[in-house]
C-alpha cells in the first residue's frame, strides 16, 4: 500500500502506460523517500485587515496587494501562513541520481513533489479541524499569479522556518530545499472561492498540462 | 586564570551553567515585530545588560553577548560591526556589575546554504567568520558557535576561531528527534570532527525540547570524551494567534536537565522560551553534582553524514588513484571531474565504507587537484575520505576541505616525514596510516616492520595524536618476488595490534602482482588478512571475488549478524530478471525495452568482434532514434525515452572504457547550465544524458551557474553550443544577461534555451537562437546543425 499516490506522480511525470519495469523503480524509490524525508510544517495563524484592496497582516510587515488573493480570498479575518518542507537529503538524493539514473531521478522527483503536496493539504485539514467555525480558502502561494516571490523571505524569516525547518531563501527567492512549499491560506466567515484562473496567472503561456492550478 | 583553566577548575567541581535565551527576554521588555534582537545593543544597551546581569545573579556561569546574528552576510549594508562590539560591551559591563562571569561571543549560522546544495563557498564562510573574530578576539573570553546545521560551515567558524586567535571554543548544533542536523549530520559526526578540530566543548542546542532529549544525551555520553553541552528550548513550541510560547515550566524544565546531568552533560542553559527563572531553578536542581569525564577512545571515521566507526574490517575503495590506471591518469591530468565522481559513485554502490582520493600524476598541481577531488567526491556520496598522497600540500588541502573526520595516507618511519606530516593529522584530527618503510627500504623481518610502527607511533604520541587514531600498514608484498614475505606481513598485522593497540591496513591486490590467475591469489590473501586482523582492506570493491571474500569472512568472523549482508548479495546475484524469449535480442531491441543487464551482456560480446565506435553508429544511435520517434508520435512516453537513454548510457560507459582516448570521435561539443540563481536542474540533467548518448561532448557546469562563469568556460571550452535552462520566471533575466555576455566573446556560438517558463516568443525576446520544448527536439536541431 502505497503511502503516496502515484497515479499524480505519473502525471507530473508524463506516463501514459505503466510498464511493470516502471512500478518497479516507483515502489523503490517511494520507499527510498519516506526513508530519507524528514518532513516538517509549519502555520502560524495571523489576524488580518483588508483595507484598499490589501491585506494587511497584523504584528507583521507583510501586506497581501495581489487580485489573485482578493478573488480568492472572500472576506477573510485570519490568515495562515505556512511552509512545508521535505528536507535537503531528498534533494541530494535526487542530485545523485541525475548521476546515476535519470529515471530514477524523474521518478524520485515526482514523487517529493506529490508527497510535499500531501504534506501540505495534511497541513490544511489540521488547521481546517482547529477552525471548524470558519471556511477556509484555497492555499496560495508566493509566486503563483500576481503574488510576488518577493515574499517569500518575509514569509520564512516571520515563520522562523530557517531555524525550525532548514529552509533557506537564496537571492533569487528560491527557496531551498527545493521540495518545500509555502503558501497564504485564509480563513473567514463567508464561502470561499475554490478555482484558479490561468488567464491571470504570471506562467499563463507555460503550456504546462502538469500544474495543479490549470485543473480549471 | 585562562578562561579555560577557570572553566576546567569549576567542571572538576561542579556543573557549568550557561545563561538562557536573550530573544525571549528581550520580547518581553518589548522587542518589536521585525526588529533583530542585536540592535538592542545600540539603541537600549542597558536593557542588554540588565538580562545578562540577570542570567548572572540566577547562577550562569557563562553569558553570551547578544551577537548570534550579526554578521556580514545576514546583515548587509547594517553596522554589524557595531553590534558585534557594543553587544560584547553590555555582557562586560554587567560582569563587571556583577563582580564575576565569562563573556562568550555568541555565533549562529550565517543564514545561507553552503556549497553544494547552496552559494556560500567554505571559504567565503571563513572569511565571514574570521572578520567577527578579528574585531572582537581581544574582548571576549571564549567563543560560542551555535544553531548550525551544516558541519562543514561549523569547520569552516571553528577553523576561522582557531587560526586567528587563542580562545577556547563551545560548539553546538540542532538536532531533530532522531539526532540529526537538518543539514544530515549526526551527533556523532559532530562530536568526531568536532573533539579533532580542538573545541573544548560539544553539543547542542535549540530546536528540541529537553523531554524529547533522553536518546541523544544517551548517545553523546557514549562517544564524547570532552565535555558536553545541553541547552534546549523551554518545551515544544506551541502557537497561538502567531504568538509562541513553550510548553515546559521552569520547575519541569530543571528536573529534565537534572536527568541529564546525571547522565553526563556537564555543562547546561537553556535556548528559546527560557528565562532567568529557568536557569535560577536548573542551578537549584544541579547543585552538588559533577561529572567524571571518560577518554573513549574510539577510532572512527565522519562524512558530513555518515558516521563509521572502525571497529570491525572494513573497506577502503582504492579505484580514484592513477597509479595503474590509465584513464584515471587522463581524468586527472584533463581536469575531468565527472570521470573521478563517477569512480567514487561506482564503489559506493559497490559497498567501499571510505574513499581513498589520490592525484598524485607528475607535473599538475596537486594541492589543487585534491582540493577540487575532494570537493567533487563529497558533493555527490557521503563516504568519509582517505587523503592519499606523499604531498604536504595535498594533504592539507585535502585535509580542509573534506567536511568530515579523514584518513591520512600516510607516513613513513623517516623523520623528515613525521615532522611535515603529523602537525597537519593533529590540527584537523584526522586519522594516519603509518608505513612500516624507511630511509633504509622495506624491512625483510618482522622484527624490523615493528621496529618501524613503534617509532612512527612514537612520534604521534609527539604531537598528541591518540593511538586510537593510528593506522599501521605492515606493507603487501609481492608473492611472485618474495614468497617468504607474505606471512610475515600477516604476523606483523597480529603482532602490531597486540603490542601496540592500534589499527592496521593493507593494500591486498599487490601480493599477486606477475602472477597468473591473480584474481585467486588477491582473495586467498585478503581472506588471510581478515583472519589475521586487518581492519581496513584497501580494494576494488567492483571485483566480485574481492567482494564475496569480504562479505563470507564477515558471516562467518560473526560481524554481520544473521548474515543479513551476506543473504542480501547473495540473493541479489542469483535473481537478476530476464525476460523469457526464445529469441536472442539484439542490443538495440535490448535498449528500446530498457533491459539494462541484458544489454550490457549483449555489448560484452559485441565488443569480442566489433569495435566500441561501430557499436554506437550502428546499434546504439539507430535505436535511440526509434524511442526518439515514437516519444514525438505520442506512441512512447517520457519515462521509457528516459530509460532507455539510461540504458544506452551504461552501455556507453561500457564501451568508452574499450575505446583508447586518441580513437574516441566524439560530435560537437556542448555546454550545459542552469542560469544564474536557478536551481532545478532536472531537465538539463535528461538533456545531458540523452546527448551524451548521441555521442556529443558534454560540458556541464551544473546549476545556478553566474554569468561570468558561464563566459569564462565558454572561453576556454569554445562549445560549438550553449544550452541554458531556467524553471522560474525570476531567472529569465539571468539567462538575457547570460546570452548578452556571451554573444559579446562569441557570436557563432549557437545558443539553444529551455525550461518550463520559456517558448519560442520568449526565447527570441530575450536573444537565443532555438527554443526546443525537449531533448528529443533539441537532438533534432543538432542534427541539422553543420
Amino acid at each position: 500500500m502505497s503511502v503516496i499516490d502515484y497515479s499524480q506522480a505519473y502525471a507530473y511525470m508524463k506516463v501514459g502506460n505503466v510498464t511493470p519495469q516502471l512500478e518497479n523503480i516507483m515502489v523503490e524509490m517511494e520507499r527510498e523517500l519516506l526513508s530519507i524525508a524528514t518532513p516538517r510544517k509549519i502555520a502560524k495563524l495571523y489576524e488580518v485587515e483588508h483595507i484598499d484592496d490589501s491585506y494587511i497582516i497584523k504584528g507583521t510587515d507583510i501586506v497581501l496587494k495581489s487580485n489573485d488573493i482578493n478573488r480568492l480570498f472572500n472576506n477573510v479575518d485570519v490568515i495562515a501562513m505556512e511552509c512545508i518542507t521535505l528536507g535537503i537529503a531528498v534533494d541530494k538524493r535526487i542530485d545523485y541520481y541525475s548521476r546515476t539514473s535519470v529515471m530514477r531521478m524523474i521518478a524520485l522527483d515526482a514523487l517529493a513533489n506529490v508527497y510535499v503536496e500531501q504534506m501540505a493539504n495534511e497541513l490544511s485539514k489540521e488547521l481546517q479541524a482547529d477552525n471548524t467555525d470558519k471556511y477556509m480558502t484555497v492555499r496560495y502561494s508566493p509566486g503563483y499569479g500576481d503574488l510576488p516571490m518577493l515574499l517569500q523571505p518575509q514569509l520564512i524569516s516571520e515563520l522562523n522556518a530557517t531555524k525550525r525547518a532548514g529552509v533557506i531563501v537564496n537571492t533569487n527567492n528560491l527557496m531551498i530545499p527545493l521540495k518545500t512549499i509555502t503558501a497564504f491560506q485564509g480563513f473567514g466567515d463567508k464561502p470561499q472561492p475554490i478555482d484558479y484562473d490561468c488567464n491571470n496567472c504570471l506562467l499563463k503561456e507555460c503550456g504546462s498540462d502538469i500544474c495543479p492550478r490549470r485543473k480549471s | 586564570m585562562k578562561t579555560m583553566d577557570k572553566i576546567n577548575d569549576i567542571l572538576s567541581k561542579r556543573i557549568l551553567v550557561l545563561d538562557g535565551a536573550m530573544g525571549t527576554m528581550l520580547q518581553m521588555q518589548g522587542l518589536g515585530v521585525g526588529v533583530k534582537p542585536e540592535t538592542y545593543n545600540i539603541t537600549d544597551p542597558k536593557i542588554v545588560e540588565k538580562i545578562h546581569f540577570d542570567y548572572l545573579s540566577a547562577g550562569a556561569d557563562i553569558i553570551y553577548a547578544n551577537t548570534f546574528g550579526a554578521n556580514s552576510l545576514k546583515m548587509k549594508g547594517e553596522d554589524y560591526k557595531g553590534m558585534i562590539l557594543a553587544g560584547i560591551k553590555c555582557a562586560r559591563d554587567a560582569v563587571e556589575k556583577f563582580g564575576s562571569g565569562i563573556v562568550a561571543l555568541d555565533i549562529g549560522s550565517l543564514g545561507e546554504l553552503m556549497e553544494p546544495m547552496g552559494d556560500l563557498s567554505f571559504d567565503n564562510a571563513y572569511e565571514v567568520f574570521k572578520e567577527i573574530i578579528d574585531i572582537s578576539k581581544d574582548k571576549v573570553d571564549i567563543v560560542v558557535l551555535e544553531t548550525i546545521s551544516d558541519l562543514y560551515e561549523l569547520k569552516a567558524g571553528v577553523l576561522a576561531v582557531k587560526e586567528n586567535s587563542d580562545l577556547s571554543i563551545i560548539v553546538t548544533m540542532s538536532f531533530d528527534e532522531k539526532g540529526r542536523t537538518f543539514a544530515g549530520c549526526p551527533v556523532e559526526s559532530m562530536v568526531a570532527v568536532m573533539e579533532g578540530l580542538g573545541v573544548n566543548a560539544v553539543g547542542l542546542n535549540c530546536s528540541l525540547a529537553p523531554s524529547q532529549l533522553r536518546p541523544i544525551v544517551a548517545r553523546l555520553a557514549s562517544v564524547c570524551s570532552i565535555p558536553f553541552v545541553l541547552k534546549p528550548n523551554a518545551g515544544l513550541p506551541i502557537i497561538e494567534r502567531g504568538v509562541t510560547r513553550f510548553d515546559e515550566d521552569a520547575e519541569s524544565f530543571g528536573t529534565l536537565m537534572s536527568e541529564y546531568v546525571d547522565m553526563g552533560a556537564s555543562i547546561v542553559g537553556g535556548c528559546c522560551g527560557t528565562t532567568s527563572d529557568y536557569i535560577s531553578n536548573l542551578k537549584g536542581k544541579i547543585e552538588g553534582k559533577r561529572v567524571t569525564l571518560t577518554n573513549k577512545q574510539i577510532t572512527n571515521v565522519s562524512s558530513g553524514t555518515k558516521y563509521q566507526e572502525i571497529n570491525k574490517p572494513l573497506i577502503v575503495g582504492e579505484r580514484i588513484n592513477p597509479t595503474g590506471k590509465k584513464l584515471m591518469r587522463e581524468a586527472i591530468i584533463n581536469n575531468d571531474f565527472g570521470y573521478i565522481e563517477m569512480q567514487a559513485i561506482e564503489q559506493n554502490e559497490a559497498g567501499a565504507h571510505i574513499l581513498d582520493i589520490n592525484m598524485g600524476v607528475p607535473n599538475i598541481d596537486e594541492p589543487i587537484m585534491m582540493r577540487k577531488a575532494v570537493c567533487q567526491v563529497q558533493s555527490i556520496v557521503d563516504l568519509p575520505l582517505q587523503i592519499d598522497s606523499s604531498n604536504a600540500g595535498a594533504i592539507e588541502k585535502g585535509l580542509r576541505y573534506a567536511v568530515g573526520k579523514s584518513i591520512v595516507n600516510s607516513v613513513n618511519g623517516e623523520r623528515e616525514v613525521l615532522e611535515k606530516v603529523l602537525p597537519l593529522v593533529a590540527k584537523y584530527g584526522a586519522l594516519v596510516v603509518g608505513l612500516t618503510i624507511d630511509n633504509h627500504g622495506v624491512p625483510k623481518t618482522l622484527e624490523e616492520r615493528l621496529s618501524i610502527a613503534k617509532r612512527i607511533i612514537e612520534a604521534c604520541d609527539e604531537y598528541n595524536i591518540p593511538r586510537h587514531n593510528i593506522i599501521i600498514d605492515c606493507l603487501t608484498l609481492t608473492a611472485g618476488a618474495e614468497q617468504e614475505q607474505a606471512m610475515i606481513t600477516l604476523d606483523a598485522i597480529k603482532e602490531v595490534k597486540s603490542r601496540y593497540g592500534v589499527k592496521t591496513t593493507l593494500g591486498v591486490s599487490n601480493i599477486s602482482f606477475g602472477l597468473p590467475e591473480r584474481a585467486v591469489v588477491n582473495r586467498t590473501f585478503f581472506a588471510m588478512a581478515l583472519s589475521s586482523g586487518l581492519d581496513l582492506a584497501i580494494i576494488n570493491p567492483n571485483l566480485a571475488p574481492m567482494k564475496e571474500s569480504y562479505l563470507a569472512y564477515m558471516l562467518l568472523a560473526n560481524h554481520d549478524k544473521n548474515g543479513e549482508e551476506y543473504i542480501k548479495s547473495a540473493t541479489n546475484n542469483i535473481i537478476e530478471p530476464k525476460e523469457k524469449s526464445d529469441k536472442k535480442r539484439t542490443l538495440g531491441e535490448c535498449i528500446i525495452k530498457s533491459l539494462e543487464t541484458e544489454a550490457m551482456q549483449i555489448t560484452k560480446e559485441y565488443l569480442r568482434d566489433i569495435s566500441g565506435l561501430v557499436i554506437i553508429d550502428k546499434h546504439i544511435i539507430p535505436a535511440l532514434n526509434i524511442v526518439g520517434e515514437g516519444y514525438e508520435k505520442g506512441s512512447i512516453f517520457l519515462p521509457q525515452l528516459i530509460s532507455s537513454s539510461d540504458v544506452a548510457k551504461k552501455v556507453c560507459d561500457l564501451i568508452k572504457v574499450n575505446i583508447p582516448a586518441n580513437e574516441r570521435k566524439e560530435k560537437c561539443k556542448i555546454m550545459l547550465a542552469t542560469v544564474e540563481g536557478d536551481v532545478h536542474d532536472i531537465g538539463k540533467n535528461i538533456v545531458k544524458t540523452v546527448l551524451q548518448n548521441y555521442g556529443y561532448e558534454i560540458v556541464d557546469l551544473g546549476r545556478n551557474v553566474p554569468v561570468d562563469v558561464v563566459v569564462k568556460e565558454v572561453i576556454k571550452h569554445r562549445p560549438r553550443v550553449l544550452g541554458l535552462s531556467a524553471l522560474m520566471t525570476t531567472t529569465v533575466a539571468n539567462m538575457k544577461r547570460t546570452i548578452e555576455k556571451v554573444k559579446e566573446i562569441d557570436n557563432d556560438i549557437i545558443i539553444c534555451v529551455g525550461g518550463a517558463v520559456l517558448t519560442s516568443s520568449v526565447a527570441k525576446e530575450i536573444g537565443a537562437d532555438h527554443y526546443t520544448k525537449d531533448p528529443r527536439e533539441l537532438t533534432v536541431l543538432l542534427s541539422t546543425l553543420s
